[in-house]
């Protein structure tokens, strides 16, 4: 019967750290709370390691070692879902309650929905136009960066469907938010900021959750984890460098400079 | 006046990002868009330091520090705030002038423009950083304080 026990609350932990690490938890955060609500359990004994892409727990209980480990693949980055399932930690440690209905609290909280597509689009655009305007771009400018971040949204949310890697997906999203102002140029239109533009779009390609979170596991001194993602950082910062380059490069070649 | 526009720019964008990344709550939007513009008004606010680097360190200590705060009341990770709050000091602009200047086989441009942005990411990452183990050692000092009797 304990052992049934004991496996119900391994199976629990394990899926609610996988749920942080893919709604863009800290790594510190995702063993720290996995270790208290063990502990809150009665499971003094507990092990859990985890870096961004695996979780290791295990649990030493009467005579016996259980163990489970969960591989973590797509990370969703989804805000509001963190702070739930941090809430629901706290309330786990606090409370204890049946491993079933934290469960049940853990799927309801996994299986909100997101906001409606058009309004996550218009927040795309709108990123990207007011940080145009931000920059020191024009109105116009910012119309066009709208534009840009909707493609940025649509190519972005189409490649991950398709299993494309970060690198590539960056690379093809920048590339194809710096054609629009770079062929609009090409086109003769007068007196727009092609740069304004570009950046005030990029930044929605730039990996905010990722490079704060980089710092803040290493201050916790945990620097495999702070090495994978300041990969995972650096990557994506020279697929958009390359995703920049590719278009200028392009109709430089086949146009002339402007 | 003109000059603190940006401000209110940084806001919106921060909004955008909110919706971006999925934030529900109105007030957690509302406070990490303060945060944002926070952040550039702090930037601004120093234009009479010479050196961006300290610009930087500095805006981004404070929007660490309002980050923190904002966590601590409200029961929440400082992520969610720390995320959208850095992102008006986040050198995209950067990035794009180094890599501007590279297609235009300007060498030298590139490396000033490429070692300015890698320094200022330096310094918001040395931001973080401090305040982050700051509020750490408070934290663990409380814990232990409470754990006496």
């Amino acid at each position: 019967m304990h052992s049934k026990q004991v496996e119900l609350c391994l199976n629990f932990c394990c899926e609610l750290g996988r749920q942080l690490i893919r709604n863009g938890a800290e790594i510190y955060r995702v063993e720290e709370s996995a270790n208290r609500m063990l502990a809150a359990y009665g499971y003094q004994e507990a092990e859990v390691f985890a870096v961004p892409s695996c979780i290791i727990m295990s649990i030493h209980y009467g005579e016996r070692n259980y163990t489970k480990s969960v591989r973590v693949k797509t990370s969703a980055n989804n805000l509001d879902k963190l702070d739930r399932l941090n809430a629901l930690c706290r309330r786990v440690c606090a409370e204890t309650p049946e491993i079933g209905t934290a469960l049940a609290e853990l799927k309801a909280i996994v299986g909100r929905p997101a906001y409606p597509v058009w309004l996550s689009y218009f927040g795309h655009g709108c990123v990207a136009a007011f940080f145009t305007l931000f920059w020191g771009g024009h109105f116009l400018d910012a119309m066009i960066a709208f534009l840009c971040g909707l493609i940025v949204k649509a190519a972005v949310g189409y490649m991950a469907r398709l299993n494309a890697n970060v690198f590539f997906i960056n690379v093809c999203a920048s590339m194809l938010l710096v054609m629009v102002p770079v062929a609009l140029t090409y086109a003769g239109c007068t007196g727009i900021h092609t740069d304004k533009i570009i950046i005030g779009a990029i930044m929605l390609l730039v990996p905010g959750i990722a490079i704060t979170n980089v710092m803040r596991d290493v201050i916790i001194g945990d620097f495999m984890t702070a090495i994978s993602k300041l990969a995972e950082v650096l990557i994506v910062a020279m697929a958009i460098a390359v995703g920049i380059a590719i278009p200028f490069g392009l109709a430089r070649a086949l146009f002339g400079g402007i | 006046m003109e000059r603190y526009l940006p401000c209110l720019y940084a806001f919106l964008a921060c909004a955008g990002f909110s919706i971006v990344f999925e934030i529900k709550k109105p007030l957690f939007i509302f406070l990490s868009c303060v945060t944002g513009a926070i952040s550039w008004l702090v930037y601004l606010l120093l234009g009479g330091l010479e050196s961006e680097v300290v610009r930087y360190f500095l805006a981004t200590i404070v929007v660490s520090l309002l980050s923190e705060l904002f966590a601590r009341i409200l029961k929440a990770p400082a992520t969610i705030f720390l995320v959208i709050g850095i992102v008006p000091l986040v050198p995209g602009g950067g990035l794009y002038y180094a890599m501007d200047a590279l297609i235009n086989a300007d060498y030298i441009l590139f490396a000033q423009k490429g070692v300015e942005t890698a320094a200022c990411a330096g310094a918001i990452a040395a931001g973080v950083s401090v305040v982050t183990s700051i509020v750490r050692m408070a934290a663990t000092k409380r814990a232990s304080r409470q754990q006496k009797p």
